[in-house]
């Protein structure tokens, strides 16, 4: 420990580093400005100074000590004559003063041991005050400390920057008027556990920015007491998280969007599907109707030609030429082709109708608008529903095979997502033999679809001659976004969709049996029993 | 008997559903004298079919198992090029559409009106007739667009870029371009894009088909194409654009100087636009013949009409109907094109003020100020000016529109 000694007195001044000999080197100076000088050689952790220097009197020298020395602790010696100099002195950071008159050896040695004890504590404390205050000022995230009344101790700089207010504006401000009126209770619920029970869990409410604005605050407290008065405060450690809140959402968002895509997509390609499906019966109901109408015309004509023949023929007055005229209207009127067509196209008229019929029924039960409560439900009606409406989406890669078991159960499930999750399985089955049979489009594949009941649970297996699932990639077909398809065919949902449906909506499960090459089964498995 | 088969049009209806077929068979039954049909269920057999019997017509299905109904119009368009190829399908799948833009010169959907597809295949057939020379019905039918001007493809392309053009902008550019006109046209009148009247103004076509469909259509599609040199040295694109947008301009004037109704006005300036599309066919695609044809109006004072009869054995007029036939435009424009130099001939006749009558007038007006050998040389049908609602009035009527 260096001790420097400041005293004009010589005989102080000798005797001071004597009794302090022990304690450490000391250096004694006569006047300020050698003890400045030997300060800048070394600096001195006990500075004995008195206050009346030749070159430096009063609270001055004190001054000029700190400035160069402030680690160091000071103890002013003085006259009986200039104590409340001396107390003036101790408020202005010297540890302690001892009167000249009354000095002896044990007095100076207590009293430098303490000043240097104080100072040193002092000089922890300052520290620690600083690091505390270099990392508040630059850390991101809000420290704030209340009391139990709610009342603001503390707030980080990090507050200002955050909510956009200056520090004096920052000053007058009550934080919890920032918070949005929703969620003040949870606050307040959160501060009572915490001073009460001392726990706390992870809190998230809004905090208006100065620009009205609010911004999405997560925080955590802790409840610490105050070391002298011993009352409760809460320590509360808050994060922005607005930004990582709205990329969620967007990303939730997203995804809705997507799955709502893929359903206006396959919408969309169902329309058009549908439309084809209905507009060929159409055409010919309309081609066979015109022919119709054309070969009634003939044919009534020779009918009322004849019927005229068979009159004048009755009242015995007719010629050969009237016989020969209607002859030869009969031979020119085409009739054995009407004769022969006719039935045909009154079978094939009817038979378009029926197709027509057909289609409309899938689709309103493939809809099946309003159903968003779980019903009993035929499913082996409602998968003829889905490939009626679908058929021209595999017709062209594909024949499609039923294998329904008639005795299977009834199955307490919401329809239209069932029909969107085998739809989806469909398309997904042509395109995998689409995939399977490029370069070679004159064989047709083959989907087959069947139901079966095994115990308690109701089993659909979709089986398709397609292309197959490598086993690297079978564990993320179910994941959202996952399309092996060229960009621009597919959402990448279809999938997703259906293990949602079936596992999350139905509490069923989803395996599958794959051979690249051979082709795909999934295996849908729905409990009869509700889970 | 052998004569009448010669005459007889021959038609070939391709569809995957046999039902289909024979309730076209029947339905057609009654065409059996006009045509002889025949009704195949593939595109496979429809071409094995044309190996040994080329059919004028083919009627085909698109989406069918195997070769698809763009596959057999394409494999037709580069096999039999002056075979009228017509779409029937039952809905509009553009994925298809797109792939045989080109080749298939027009598109029905189903279920489609019987009247419509006889009309369609017995006019088609009328002006294939018309042009003589088998070597141009292939060369024509093969078109599937005209050349653009550069200048106003690339202000096109410029204005289809920024998001903020509108169809009314985009439709002015397009309605100043001979090819773009046409090719517009084909498609809006197509029975695919669900119109229910025919257009004849490419601004209403564009505002129909919306900005976003022509943007596709024009920078995926590629349904225009900027023009490269024509290969005469007779005559430039430019000449016959000029002429044409001035004659399109003029006859829209007469027009409204007759005080004609205002659709009729429009009309009138499409078919000014388009009526010389066949000395652009000709200039583009047979461009020596098309220098020995000036070569001989200009030293031997023919008729452009008879130069181009004595060295193709068919004149621009005949040309231009029928490309313009094939694409499905409205009867008015078609018209206005075949009868452009003789209006007496027309079905309209020339009794009262008609868009043909006015195109002639227009081009008429611009052979007097013209000494290009492709312009200078048509003459107002003089029997026309005799006509008690022009008698008088033909000086008057060109001071009117400055000429
Ligand atoms: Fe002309
Ligand atoms: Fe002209």
């Amino acid at each position: 420990m260096h001790i420097l000694v400041v005293e004009d007195d010589e005989y102080l001044s000798e005797i001071y580093p004597q009794i302090l000999e022990c304690l450490g080197p000391v250096k004694s100076c006569l006047s300020m400005s050698l003890a400045l000088l030997a300060i800048k050689v070394t600096v001195p952790e006990v500075v004995i100074l008195d206050l009346g220097l030749p070159d430096s009197q009063g609270l001055d020298g004190l001054a000029r000590i700190r400035e160069k020395a402030p680690a160091a602790a000071v103890v002013i010696t003085t006259g009986e004559s200039d104590e409340n100099l001396a107390i003036e002195a101790l408020r202005r950071g010297a540890q302690d003063y001892l009167l000249k008159g009354k000095l002896d050896k044990a007095t100076l040695l207590r009293s430098v041991r303490y000043a240097l004890e104080r100072k040193q504590t002092e000089n922890k404390l300052r520290r620690s005050e600083e690091l505390f205050s270099v990392i508040t000022n630059s850390i991101v995230d809000l420290l704030s400390i209340i009391d139990s009344t709610g009342k603001r101790l503390y707030a980080s700089p990090s507050y200002q920057r955050v909510l956009g207010y200056s520090e004096e504006e920052m000053a007058g401000l009550d934080l919890s008027d920032l918070v949005h009126l929703d969620d003040r209770s949870k606050i307040q619920e959160a501060l009572a556990r915490l001073f009460s029970e001392g726990t706390s869990e992870g809190l998230e409410y809004r905090v208006r920015h100065k620009n009205g604005a609010y911004l999405v605050f997560e925080s955590n407290a802790a409840c610490i007491r105050d070391t002298q008065s011993g009352v409760p405060q809460a320590v509360f450690v808050a994060r922005d998280v607005t930004a990582r809140k709205q990329a969620e959402a967007e990303h939730n968002q997203m995804e809705m969007q997507l799955r709502q895509a893929q359903k206006l997509e396959s919408i969309g390609q169902l329309a058009a599907g549908i439309a084809h499906e209905i507009n060929t019966p159409t055409q010919y109901i309309g081609d066979n109707t015109i022919f119709l109408r054309d070969a009634f015309k003939a044919l009534g004509e020779v009918v009322v030609a004849h019927q005229a023949l068979l009159a004048r023929y009755e009242s015995g007055d007719f010629t050969t030429e009237e016989i020969s005229a209607v002859r030869r209207q009969f031979d020119n009127a085409d009739l054995g082709y009407l004769l022969e067509e006719i039935p045909k196209a009154i079978i094939q008229t009817m038979e378009g109708v029926k197709r027509v019929t057909r289609i409309v029924g899938a689709m309103k039960e493939f809809s099946h608008p309003g159903s968003d409560t779980k019903t009993r439900t035929d499913l082996n009606r409602a998968i003829e529903s889905t490939v009626t409406v679908c058929r021209n989406e595999w017709k062209y890669v594909a024949d499609l095979e039923l294998d329904l078991a008639p005795d299977l159960p009834f199955v307490l499930c919401l329809p239209s997502d069932f029909n969107q999750a085998i739809l989806n399985l469909v398309i997904n089955a042509a395109h995998a033999i689409e995939d399977a049979r490029s370069g070679d489009s004159k064989t047709k594949g083959l989907i087959r679809i069947s139901t079966r009941q095994v115990d308690e649970v109701v089993e659909i297996r979709v089986q398709d001659t397609g292309c197959g699932i490598p086993a690297g990639i079978q564990s993320r077909i179910f994941d959202p976004f996952f399309t092996t398809k060229v960009v621009g065919k597919g959402t990448g949902q279809g999938l997703a969709i259906v293990h949602s449906v079936i596992v999350e909506k139905h509490k069923g499960s989803i395996s599958l049996e794959s051979n690249v090459g051979e082709g795909t089964t999934f295996v849908l498995r729905l409990p009869l029993k509700e889970v | 008997m052998p004569a009448e088969t010669l005459n007889k049009k021959k038609v070939l209806f391709v569809d995957d559903e046999p039902l289909v077929l024979q309730g076209l068979q029947r339905m057609l039954r009654s065409m059996r004298n006009e045509w002889e049909m025949e009704f195949v269920d593939g595109g496979a057999k429809a071409l094995e079919r044309m190996k040994s019997q080329v059919f004028d017509v083919v009627v085909s299905d698109m989406r069918m198992p195997g070769m698809n109904g763009a596959q057999l119009l394409n494999a037709l368009a580069a096999q039999y090029p002056d075979t009228i190829r017509i779409v029937l399908s039952g809905h509009a799948d553009q994925e298809l559409i797109a792939q045989c833009l080109g080749s298939a010169h027009q598109f029905l959907s189903k279920p489609c009106d019987p009247d419509l597809l006889k009309k369609l295949v017995n006019e088609t057939c009328q002006l294939s007739g018309d042009v003589a020379s088998e070597r141009i019905r292939q060369v024509v039918g093969s078109i599937d667009k005209l050349p653009s001007i550069p200048a106003t493809y690339h202000k096109l392309s410029a204005a289809l870029t920024k998001e903020e053009t509108t169809a009314a902008e985009l439709g002015k550019i397009i309605a100043q371009d001979i090819g773009m006109t046409a090719k517009i046209l084909k498609l809006v009148n197509s029975a695919f894009f669900g119109l229910r009247r025919e257009l004849s103004n490419p601004t209403e076509a564009v505002t129909y088909l919306g900005t976003e469909t022509v943007r596709s259509l024009v920078l995926a599609n590629g349904i225009f194409e900027e023009s490269s040199p024509l290969g005469t040295r007779a005559i430039t694109l430019e000449d016959i654009w000029a002429h044409s947008l001035s004659v399109g301009q003029h006859a829209k004037a007469i027009m409204r100087a007759l005080k004609a109704p205002e659709s009729d006005q429009n009309d009138t300036f499409t078919s000014g636009l388009l009526h010389d599309a066949g000395t652009l066919i000709l200039a583009r695609h047979f461009s020596k013949a098309y220098d020995e044809i000036l070569d001989l109006v200009a030293n031997q004072h023919y008729p452009n009409t008879l130069a181009e009869q004595r060295v193709l054995g068919v004149n621009h007029a005949e040309v231009g109907a029928y490309l313009i036939g094939l694409w499905g435009l409205p009867s008015v424009i078609i018209r206005c094109i075949q009868f452009h130099h003789n209006p007496a001939q027309s079905p309209e006749g020339i009794e009262k003020p008609n868009p043909i009558c006015a195109v002639h007038l227009a081009d008429g007006f611009y052979a007097k100020n013209s000494r290009h050998p492709a312009f200078a040389h048509s003459i107002i049908d003089p029997t026309l000016s005799e006509k008690p609602w022009l008698s008088g009035k033909l000086e008057q009527l060109q001071q009117s529109l400055s000429l």
